[in-house]
Order: structure tokens, then sequence, then C-alpha cells
């Protein structure tokens, strides 16, 4: 399989096939009673709306009737009149709830949806975030989801707006039907036309939309790109080229917005062209009807006002289509974060006391993209008390090794074993609650100094906070602040020096209190005096503490019992650096450091 | 942060319209179809009104097809100016918006990093995109229709007044007091609606931060603090449009029950007296039903459309806020000329004040020497660098280049001398040669193909599928550590720079790989100035000079040789480091 592109648009729409309507019908069983009270005022909307015609129309007969019989007590029979005109006008009052209660679903359901998708998405593996860009997931949790025409919009004023039309096209034709059976025929004509025209641009309305959003998923790639690696853009000069960069793919979407624009306004031209020549109609069959005095005055007027009320309606119902088609893409799109395979729970999981042993039994991992495996049939112990260092060339596979323990990638083969259970039937979050980890990458959040440190405790406290901090020698620093503790960090913590974000990172891990501790080479961005300390302090701390430290330093090896030699994903061997010295190759390895430190020397 | 000037309401409306001029064409053709379109709805209750006072009690069957025709003529026309003005404004906003996307993009990228380490990356995405897409409602259902409902409004009280003047001018009464009304409601919405907007740019950056972090958030058992953080910034915007939406709604609800049926009352009881006293037709009558039904659509219509440019204002403003910030200096465009040396004079610089990360920092580089920098995490060094990159200014001393200080040689041709190898690899979604050549296609293919050898990443290039062409993952993460090491490096070697500034890029590369690049980065100084944030022995061994700072501080310059007879605290560093090599210079010494 080749590598996931998930940053350029495809060239077609490869949606999963998601049942829509199921979708929508457990969302709305979520908010039940909000629906009924939604139908209830439609309806009432409805048949308010339907009604004013039908009382103009009485109302010009009886003036018409009043002008020939030539009353005097005219007026009275008029305000009589009136009176029921302002009846139904409360009526339309209570009934005008309707569209504010609308507009707070569609708030509510937008909110529901992300919540939900975003905890799925929090749910899943290694291969999900490699194939999703965070620019993608992002857009979907929100441009797909917020405002008009989007999808929250869509399931409630969207379908209660057809509910709308159809009740009032529906009210409509059964009271023109009560007023002339033969004028409501006529006006019926255009119907099947409509129909048949909307079928017929039904699927290429779904295509547009859908290469429109991969327009804007792509907008979102590349302002995120540009933004989070501003500093690179600056310091090669290369500004320029992203700023055409950028007009290429803001071009592409100006294609597929425009295309979207003109196939919706050809739709809406199609019926509105339509439904005027129905009107038309009705002024020429309708007047014919009046002039030949078959029908009054009243009737003719009232027809005609009945047609106007149902040309918006009757447009507004294949919109629903319309807009139904591109929700179904959001919902599409949604789908396919969920539907993305996640890490297999165990149904009754074992529980994890205190973490003796971490094992690996043959354990191999691809990442899918590239050939060969990142770690191949690897099989090691790590026990309490005991701390293990890992050595290796580059991308032998020693930062998936620590993610691997971590159970946060699916093995191919083999599997990882803790206390002689398999880590997929354990309680995962129990393991993990016992394990630090400090990764390559220093992986801050936005928030203050103590958010993040304490973001590693299940039970933080200014005292586990101190002890933290000191033992990743951060307390000076972190005095020096004019915030102290409070001081805010940006997102990845840019504000602060990659050593120090680091050491953030390390007290994250202290602050778990934790069982073992996963170092990931934090040697890049620690010296070998920091490193120092905080071994003596971990030891200090808790001389029970087993860890796994990646590292390329042979200082670090000091500190550790054994050594894990990895190379192209194997674990070459496993030992005490002594027993390993006796391995020649090993000891070339190690005596080329050591020879480029007598060289210089 | 400093800006050109306050963006007040009249210059942000000039700013906006530069936007329009270039389309003004498109905008006129739009207008008139519009216009025309407008009149041609106020024809038709005029033309029932002949019918029903004329054709129909006249018995006139010819004249009323001839009424009918007309009606047919105004209805056809009606349709094809709708889409004439549909499509062109839609290609109006378009074109702006896409304008503004550019302009606000390209203004971003030449403010300085400061600005970014202030400002999250989410939220700068929905400045760019999802403000600007709330501009473009000032042409679709807004801007335009507001212009369309205000004539068709005074179009249909232009008739009224015509018919009779009397009823028209009481007609019109209650309108100021209703208009009132809807401004003082929609003025108490405005401050909903900026919340709703800053909650969606705050949802934007948390999920992108957090998809981000993700390996973090799992191996911590944070999923819950993660969903719980979206759900709160969610919540809030769904709060505040749930309140902005039922004041908005029973507002318009309560309106509608005044303009509508009350308003019919009203009209009748005035005009029905008339009919019976033999002043006014009942097709007069009939028109006055039907404008005054029709009166108060567009002015609900009005309400509605200022509400959408409303938050279109407030978007615009947000947007001009940004386009009015100060660039990074540009440097007054001196070419640099970098023959002997680069210097630090007296340097002090803090991030916050009263927060000094660099104080009276004075060396020298010298050309086509090597200087590094060490000593221990968060003296200084880092800053040091970004102060050689110009991506802030020294507070107090200078830095000079040749003796001309940085601030007065053009910006960016300083930096393309420099070649900027980070501690922070940054790797962009896109292929190995983009990230090599930084999506800079001046730089040839077979450049940074050799660019690649140089650094001996050619071969594991060469395995991925696709060679140089092959797809990295966000940030690389289909990479390892070190691969991504190499490929940074290689950056540097494509671009030629005349010098190298490494900031312990070299650090966490296994030895094997680091003798290879050792090898390499020999050739590539060969000739050429570097300035190493050093972790390493070995380019620390290589040094012409090295620079001991401490507390942002130099507390010593020299050899390696010479620091480790008189610095006991560089002696302790190297100690812990390089544990055998001391015992060794002990052995020899």
């Amino acid at each position: 399989m080749s590598a996931p592109r998930a940053t350029e648009p495809d060239g077609g729409a490869k949606a999963p096939r998601v049942d829509h309507i199921r979708w929508i019908g457990r969302l709305w069983k979520e908010k039940a009673w909000l629906i009924v009270v939604l139908f209830a005022l439609t309806l009432l909307s409805s048949a308010v709306a339907v009604t004013y015609p039908y009382l103009c129309k009485r109302l010009l007969d009886t003036i018409q009737g009043l002008l020939e019989s030539g009353a005097d007590d005219a007026m009275r029979e008029v305000d009589r009149l009136l009176l029921v005109f302002a009846a139904v006008g409360v009526g339309g009052l209570v009934a005008s709830l309707f569209p504010g209660i609308r507009g707070v679903t569609n708030s509510i359901f937008e909110h529901a949806i992300r919540s939900k998708y975003w905890r799925k998405v929090l749910a899943k593996d290694h291969s999900f975030f490699s194939k999703f860009s965070s620019g993608d997931i992002v857009t979907r949790l929100t441009d797909d989801i917020y405002d008009f025409p989007k999808l929250s919009w869509f399931l409630c004023s969207g379908i209660f707006r057809a509910v709308e039309s159809i009740s009032k096209v529906a009210f409509c034709l059964g009271a023109m039907f009560l007023l002339d059976w033969k004028l409501t025929l006529l006006s019926l004509i255009p119907l099947p036309l409509m129909i048949a025209l909307f079928y017929v641009t039904q699927d290429r309305i779904y295509d547009t939309f859908q290469k429109n959003q991969q327009a804007i998923s792509a907008i979102n790639t590349r302002l995120e790109m540009s933004f989070s690696g501003v500093r690179i853009i600056k310091a090669y000069a290369c500004e320029d080229k992203y700023r055409r960069f950028f007009s290429d793919v803001l071009k592409t979407r100006w294609n597929t917005e425009m295309a979207v624009a003109r196939l919706e306004v050809v739709l809406h031209m199609i019926y509105q062209y339509i439904d005027y020549v129905a009107q038309v109609g009705i002024v020429f069959a309708g007047g014919l009807m009046a002039v030949r005095g078959r029908i009054s005055v009243g009737t003719f007027y009232a027809f005609y006002t009945y047609l106007s009320m149902l040309i918006y309606p009757i447009l507004d119902i294949p919109q629903l289509f319309v807009s139904g088609k591109r929700a179904f893409v959001n919902i599409d799109r949604l789908e396919e974060l969920a539907e993305h395979p996640e890490p297999s729970r165990p149904a009754s999981p074992v529980p994890v006391g205190d973490v003796a042993t971490i094992e690996l039994d043959g354990y191999s991992f691809g990442y899918g993209d590239r050939p060969g495996e990142a770690l191949s049939d690897v099989s090691m112990t790590l026990r309490r008390g005991e701390r293990v260092g890992v050595i290796g060339p580059v991308g032998s596979g020693k930062s998936t090794l620590l993610k691997a323990l971590l159970g946060l990638l699916p093995a191919s083969s083999g599997r990882v074993l803790v206390n002689g259970v398999d880590l997929r039937e354990a309680d995962l979050a129990a393991y993990r609650a016992r394990i630090g980890y400090v990764p390559q990458e220093a992986l801050l959040f936005s928030g203050t100094l103590r958010d993040n440190v304490d973001l590693g405790s299940d039970a933080p406290s200014d005292e586990l906070f101190r002890v933290s901090v000191e033992a990743a020698q951060l307390t000076e620093e972190l005095s020096s602040f004019a915030d102290g503790e409070r001081t805010a960090v940006g997102q990845r913590g840019v504000s602060l020096s990659g050593g120090q974000k680091q050491r953030m990172a390390i007290a994250r891990a202290v602050a778990r209190e934790p069982q073992f501790l996963l170092f990931d080479d934090i040697t890049a961005s620690l010296d070998a005096s920091n490193e120092e300390r905080l071994m003596r302090r971990l030891d200090e701390l808790d001389p029970e503490l087993g860890y796994l430290i990646v590292s390329h330093r042979l200082s670090t090896l000091q500190y550790v019992d054994r050594v894990l030699y990895l190379e192209d994903g194997k674990a070459r061997a496993f030992g005490t650096h002594e027993e390993l010295m006796d391995l020649p190759w090993y000891r070339a390895f190690i005596t080329e450091h050591m020879g480029a430190a007598v060289e210089a020397g | 942060m400093k800006s050109k000037k306050p963006a007040g309401p009249r210059i942000g409306l000039k700013r906006f319209l530069s936007y329009l001029s270039p389309y003004w064409g498109l905008f006129l053709l739009g207008f008139a179809a519009m216009a025309l379109s407008t009149i041609a709805k106020l024809a038709g209750p005029l033309i029932l009104r002949a019918l029903v006072d004329e054709s129909i009690p006249n018995k006139d069957l010819a004249g009323m097809i001839r009424y009918a025709l007309l009606y047919l003529g105004i209805i056809v026309a009606m349709g094809a100016l709708t889409y004439f003005q549909t499509t062109t404004i839609v290609k109006l906003g378009l074109n702006v918006v896409t304008n503004v996307k550019r302009d606000l993009f390209a203004h971003l990228l030449t403010l300085p990093v400061s600005y970014f380490d202030k400002h999250q990356v989410g939220e700068l995405m929905a400045r760019v995109e999802n403000d600007t897409e709330k501009v473009k409602q000032l042409f679709s259902e807004t801007g335009i229709m507001l212009i369309g409902n205000i004539i068709y409004f005074f179009g249909i009280f232009g008739v009224f007044i015509a018919i009779d003047a009397r009823i028209a001018t009481l007609v019109f009464i209650p309108m100021p007091f209703l208009l009132a009304a809807f401004f003082f409601i929609f003025d108490r919405l405005r401050p909903l609606y900026e919340k709703g907007r800053k909650k969606y740019a705050e949802i934007t950056a948390i999920a992108t931060e957090f998809a981000q972090g993700i390996e973090v958030v799992q191996a911590f058992n944070r999923e819950e603090h993660a969903a719980s953080r979206l759900e709160r910034a969610s919540k809030e915007k769904r709060d505040a449009e749930i309140r902005s939406g039922m004041i908005e709604y029973s507002t318009m609800g309560f309106m509608n029950f005044l303009g509508g049926p009350m308003f019919m009352v009203l009209i009748i009881k005035l005009v029905a007296p008339q009919v019976f006293a033999g002043a006014l037709t009942v097709g007069t009558l009939l028109v006055f039903i039907e404008y005054g039904m029709r009166l108060f659509e567009p002015l609900f219509s009005i309400g509605e459309n200022i509400r959408g440019i409303q938050q279109a204002r407030v978007a615009l403003g947000r947007i001009f806020g940004i386009l009015d910030l100060e660039p990074e200096p540009v440097g007054s465009g001196l070419e640099p000329r970098f023959e002997r040396e680069i210097e630090f004079r007296d340097v002090s610089f803090e991030y916050k004040p009263g927060e000094p990360v660099l104080d009276r920092v004075s060396f020298t580089i010298p050309r086509g020497q090597t200087v590094a920098l060490v000593g221990p995490s968060g003296s200084g060094k880092t800053t040091t660098v970004s102060l050689l990159c110009g991506f802030y200014a020294a507070g107090s001393g200078s830095i000079l280049v040749d003796g001309v200080p940085l601030g007065e040689l053009s910006t960016q041709a300083w930096r393309r001398k420099i070649g900027l190898v980070l501690q922070d690899i940054y790797l962009f979604p896109g292929s190995i040669l983009e990230n090599v050549r930084v999506y800079d296609d001046a730089l040839a293919v077979e450049d940074a193909e050799a660019a690649l050898r140089t650094v001996h990443a050619a071969d594991f290039v060469a395995r991925l599928p696709g060679g140089i062409g092959a797809e990295l993952h966000e940030r690389g993460s289909n990479l390892s550590m070190g691969e991504k090491q190499l490929l940074s490096f290689a950056r540097a070697v494509a671009f030629g720079a005349e010098l190298v500034i490494m900031d312990e890029a070299t650090a966490s590369v296994d030895v094997a790989t680091e003798r290879k690049i050792q090898r390499s980065l020999d050739v590539l100084l060969e000739g050429r100035t570097a300035l190493i944030v050093a972790h390493r022995l070995s380019s620390i061994l290589k040094a012409d000079k090295i620079l001991f700072f401490k507390d942002g501080r130099i507390i010593a310059q020299g050899r390696h040789d010479e620091l480790i007879e008189s610095l006991p605290e560089y002696r302790e560093l190297v100690r812990l480091q390089f544990p055998d090599l001391i015992a060794e210079t002990e052995s020899i010494a």
C-alpha cells in the first residue's frame, strides 16, 4: 500500500458507505423531546400560515358583498372578521418560538457531535494518527460540523425547514382543493418535471461538495504547517515560496467553491423558473375563470396568495436533498474517523497491581508505509528495580520500542506482557498509571507550567510538584520566572528553551510517581551534568524504580544495569555492559565511540 | 506587538472597499441585476389590481390576457436577473475573500517569531480560514441583500404614498419604533456572537494541540482531560449561541406578530371604510394588503442581514487587526558582507521584562572558524542563536557583521547566508525533496539529492517507497529521530550557507551515523564559518573556539585544552559526559 496522502485532495470521493438516515435517527433519539416539540410547533406554524389567505378571501368577498348590498353596519361585519385575524395571529406568535428552538437545537447537536467524535479520536491508536493529519482531524471536528450549511445546521434547521415546507405545501394544497379542485390540478402540473430534474443532478452535488471540503482540509493543513514551522521558513528565507504555495490551494478552493455555487444556482433557477411559470398559469386560468364569473374575486386572490405561499416551500423541499447530500459528506467524514479500527479492549481486563515485570515476547511491528519492520521478533524483560539502557544506530527502532512498551502500537506478531499477562488482556489504564514516559520531543500543552507537570499525576499536590521539579532540576529556573509556576506555556512550549521543555517533560513523568520510567533519548536536550544529577535524584526518590533509557551517549551506560542493543529493529544483544564487551562487534561499536575520544585527546 | 495605527470603523470600511475595487465591474453588474429584479418584484401586485379593478368587473378577456402576458414577461425577466445576480455576487465574494486570505497569510509570514510564540497555531488558522469566510457573508446573503431589501422597502412605500398619502403616513408610524427595537436588541447580541467566535478558535486550538500530542495524552491516561477541555470550550460556545439564539428569535417572533396579523388589522381598519365610502376600489385594498404583508419582509430581512454584517464586521476587525501589525524589521536593506567576522558586543536580551536571558555577552566569530557554545541548558545558548538569525532583536548592545550592525542589513539577505539546523526539527507534510528544499523550487532536485548524499542520508531515503519523493507524515512521524536529523542537516547543505548555525542538532544521533556526519561536516565546514551549540565531544574538540555559557554570561572562552586547564566547571562538564577522555588525558599528561 503506498504512503497515505492525507494532505492532498483525492481524485474522487471514496467515502465509507454509512447509513445516514439511521445515523440521524440515533442522534435525534438523544434529544427526543426537543424533536417532538419542534414537530408540533412546525405543524402549528404551517397551519397558521395557511389560514391567512383563506381569511383574506372571506374578507374580500364580504366587503364585495357588503358593497353591493350597501349595508350600513358594514364595518361591524368586517370588525368581526378582524377579531378572527387577531386570534390566528396569537397562534402564530406561539408558533414563532419554532425558529428559536430550531437554532438552539442546532447548537446542541453541534456540541454533542463534536464531543462524541473527539472522544472517539482520543481512543484511536498510532495507525489512525499517521493516516489523518491534525489539520484534517480538526477540520472534520469544526468546519464540517459548524454553522450553515454544514452538518449541525442540517440536522435540525435543515430537516425541519423541509418538514415546515412539506406541511405548508400539504395544508396549502388541502385548502386549495377545498376552494376549487380544477384550478388546484392546474397548479400541480410542473411538479413531476421538477422531481425528475432533481434526481439527475443529485450525484454531481455530492462529488462537487466532497471536493470542496477536501480543498478546505488542504488549506487548513498548509496553514498549520506554515505556522508551526515558521522559524524554518524564516531562516531559509522561503516566505515567498510559501505564499505561492498557499496561493495554489486557494486557487483550487476557488474553483471547487465556484463549482458548488454554480451547481446550486442552476438547481435553484430550474425550480424557480418552473414555479413562476405556474404562477402565470394561475393568472391566466384563474383570471379567466374570474372574468367568466366562475370564481369570486376573493377566491382568485386566495389562489394567487396560496401559490405564492407554495413557491418557497416547494423550492425548499429539494433543498433537503441537496443539503442532505452535503451533510452526508460531513457524516461520512466523521464516520471515517470513528470507523478507523481501534485497539481492541478486553471485556473484563485483568487487573494490574504493582508492576513487577514488563516483557516483550517475540514482538514485531511495522509502520506499514515502509518495507520491513521497525521492530522484529524482539524479546526482552525489564524488572522492577532494574535499569536498562537501549543503544543502537539511527532508525534501529529504539523510540518504537518505548511506544510498544506503552501499548501505543498494534503488534503484527508477538506480545507485550505485564507481570506475565498479555497487555491486550490487561487493564491498560492501570498499567499506564504506573509508567512515566518522557518522549523525545517534549510535547507540552498550553496552560501553566504547573498544569503541565500536574498533568502527569493522578493526585497532584504542591509537595509532589516541588519534588518533581526539583528532580528535573528546574527549581532555580522556575523561581527566576516572574510568574513562577503560573507562567503560561504556549503550544508546544515554545517560549522555553529545548532543555527546559525536556526537563518539564521529565518533571511531568516524575510527578506520576511511577514504578517504571521510560526515557526516549533525552540526551539531545539534557547535558551530562544534568543527567547525572537526575539519575542520582531518581535513585534517592525511589530505589526500586525501574527504568529504560534510550541513549546515544556512552556516559549514560554507567547508570544502567543492563544494555539492550538494537539494530535494524532486532535485539542483537541484551546483557550487562561487561558481558557484552566480550562480543567483538559490540566492543568495536563502543571502541569506535571511545576511539573518537582517544583520537582527539 | 506594535500596530501601525488603530483600525477604526471608517478606516476599516475604506480598506474593505480597497479589496472590492478591483472587482467594481462585477459589483455594479450584480447590483444592477439585483435592483432591476427588485423593481420587477414590485410590479406584481399592481398588475393584480388592474385585473381586479378593470378586467374582471368589465369581463374584458383581451385586457386580462394582455396583463397576464405582461406578468409573464416580468417573471421571466426576474428569473434571469436573479440567476445573473447570484452568480455574479458569489464570484465577487469569492474573489474578495480569496484575496483577503492571501494577504492575511502573506502578512502573517512577515510577522516576527515572537508573535508566533504568543499565538497558538489553531487560533491563527481560524483567523485565516474562518474569519474570512464570515466576510464572504457580506456578499452572499447579507451585504447585497441588505441593499436590495432597502430598495424594496422604499419602493413599496413609494407606491403607498402614490395611492393615498394619509394612509401611507399612518402606516408608516410604527416602523421607526420597530426598527429601533431591532437595532437595540441586535446591539446587545453582538458580544454574544463575539464570544461564540472566540470559542470556535479556542476549540480549533485545543483539538490541534491534543491531536499532535496524542502519544503523551494516551501514555498518561489523560484522554478524559483532553476530552473535557475541548468539551468545556464547546459547551461555552453552545451556551453563548443558545442565549443569543433565543433572544434573537423570540424578538423576531414578536416582531412578526406585530408586523403580520396586527399590521393587517391596522390596514383593513384604515382602508375598508374608504372602500365603503367609494373613495378607494377593492383592487386598491388588495394592493394595500399585498404590499402590506410584504412590507415587513424586507424589514425583518434587514434585521437578519444586519446580524450577518455585524458578524462580518467583527471578523473584519480581527483581520485588519492582524494586517495592521508591524512586520518584523527587514533591516535597512544593506547587502550583508561577511568576510571578516561576526561580533557580539555587550549583547543583553530578555524575553520578558525583568527576566534577563543574556547579560552583556561579547565574543567574535572570525570567518572560516568554528565556534562552539557549551554550558548548562537554559544558559542562553539557544537565545544567542535566535538573535543571530534575526528572530529577535537584542535588547542592548549590538551584533555586528564585518562591523555593520545586524539591524542595518537586509534581514532576508542575511538569513540566506545562514544554514540553520534546529533543536526542534521541523519537518513538513510533503515529500523528502520538499522538506530538504523547504518548497523552494529554485533549488534543483539534483542539488537536493547531492545534499542528501553529503549527509549520508541518501541510503535511507533510497529505501523509502518513492525515494526522494516519499511522503512524510505530519512532523515526520514515519522517520526515526536520527533520520529526521539527517534531513534537517541536508537542508542546510542544500542551501549552501556561508554560516552554519547548529543548535544541538547532532546530539541525538548515534555514534556510527555521527561519524558519517562528522566526516561530511568537515567537508561542509571547509571554508565556511560555523556556530554550534554543542553537546557532542567531537564538535567541541574540533572547534576553534569554545564559549562556556552560564546564567546568560560567557564565563570563559578558548580552545578545549585551554579550558580543561583553566576552568573547573568545564572539566566537570567533560568529565560527566566523556569520563574516559579525562582518564586518557590524565594518563597522557
